[in-house]
């Protein structure tokens, strides 16, 4: 899967989520003021994600997280052949 | 006013406006789409989503109040917040636990912690009203009420402006299977009591404790109320301009509470 399929599949999860299929979901996007979501609103977006691709994600990945990007880089650091990827 | 509800000895405060609330559980759904004017603008479309049910109608409530009593929104930011909900989170509970059974641990919402707990509907109405005083709920069970009413009359009116009460219970109960289905048509009540301890004017009523002395001997018999579901029907028969009508709890330790309260024109937020 590559980066734009999984911001597709980010999108649809937070749409599930919040109603709302944000029309940016670029990286520079910040989750708390951007997608108005706070952190236990990000931590069942989280458990959506791991659910639909498989994958299983810690706690301490997200302490970083601030955007959309760092996100990404999250979920794309744990899907299957993915060399590992520190978050900035 | 009855002179009766003014002794000096006793607690007591304003009460400035009052909103009621009811839905069908049908009927939350779209509730949870539709926030308050009064909400700030930067909140979330989603705030209701996975709310309880009692919290959307507990909004639903105050907005009513607000509405009914003329306040203004910016000035509740000093208002305290009680919340005397019965039984929140019934129907949430059922369906955490079928789905635990399904699917463990990672199933489970996170949302259902901070959403579905006692003090769950005070602290949402804290953050749609940014108020800064303090929030919380009481009771939970049967006695929320008379309980939701006592705390606001011994806590939180000495540091704030006002203290908005909200108490919420299903009438009926949702008759719930292993699977979370609803059997019948429970129906959610709310009612938001705004009081003031130095408010001036005009009244909707007054809430007041006492102590000591039976009011009965001078009042005569009073009315009460079970529930909130008992409190919101009552309060919707009120016709303004007519007599108030007094309702009295009883306290375990021999005090009881009493809420005057006179009808207003506004009236229910939601029927279904």
């Amino acid at each position: 899967m590559d980066r734009q399929q999984l911001r597709e599949t980010l999108l649809d999860v937070l749409e599930q989520e919040t109603w709302e299929r944000p029309e940016n979901l670029s990286d520079d996007v910040k989750i708390r003021e951007g997608l108005k979501l706070d952190s236990v609103d990000l931590l069942s977006v989280m458990l959506r994600v791991e659910t639909q691709l498989h994958i299983s994600l810690n706690s301490k990945d997200f302490e970083k997280v601030v955007t959309v990007g760092h996100l990404l880089d999250v979920i794309q650091s744990k899907l299957p052949g993915t060399p590992v990827k520190k978050v900035a | 006013m009855t002179a009766s509800l003014h002794k000096q000895h006793d607690l007591s405060a304003a009460l400035v406006g009052w909103g009621t609330a009811r839905a069908d559980l049908s009927a939350i759904a779209a509730m949870r789409k539709k926030l308050p004017a009064w909400a700030p603008p930067d909140t979330p479309g989603h705030f209701l989503k996975y709310s309880d049910q009692q919290t959307v109608l507990a909004v639903a409530a105050v907005d009513q109040a607000i509405d009914s009593a003329g306040l203004d929104p910016q000035q509740l930011q000093n208002w305290s917040i009680i919340a005397a909900p019965r039984f929140i989170g019934r129907i949430a509970g059922v369906e955490t636990l079928e789905r635990f059974g399904r699917g463990g641990g990672p199933a489970i919402s996170p949302h259902v912690i901070p959403q579905h707990s006692l003090h769950s509907i005070s602290g949402a109405l804290s953050i749609l009203l940014s108020s800064r005083q303090p929030n919380f709920g009481v009771g939970g069970t049967g006695d929320s009420l008379a309980e939701g009413l006592f705390a606001a009359l011994t806590f939180p009116l000495a540091t704030a402006a006002g203290a908005i009460v909200v108490t919420t219970a299903w009438d009926p109960e949702p008759q719930l299977d292993d699977q979370a289905n609803c059997l019948n048509t429970p129906v959610c009540h709310a009612v938001a009591l705004a009081l003031q301890t130095e408010a001036q004017g005009e009244f909707a009523g007054r809430l007041r404790l006492t102590v000591g002395d039976d009011p009965l001997e001078t009042l005569g018999p009073l009315q009460t109320c079970e529930s909130a579901a008992d409190l919101c029907q009552r309060l919707n028969t009120l016709v303004a301009g007519d007599a108030p009508e007094i309702f009295g709890w009883r306290l375990g330790w021999g005090g009881m509470l009493m809420l005057e309260a006179c009808g207003q024109t506004a009236r229910l937020a939601a029927v279904a």
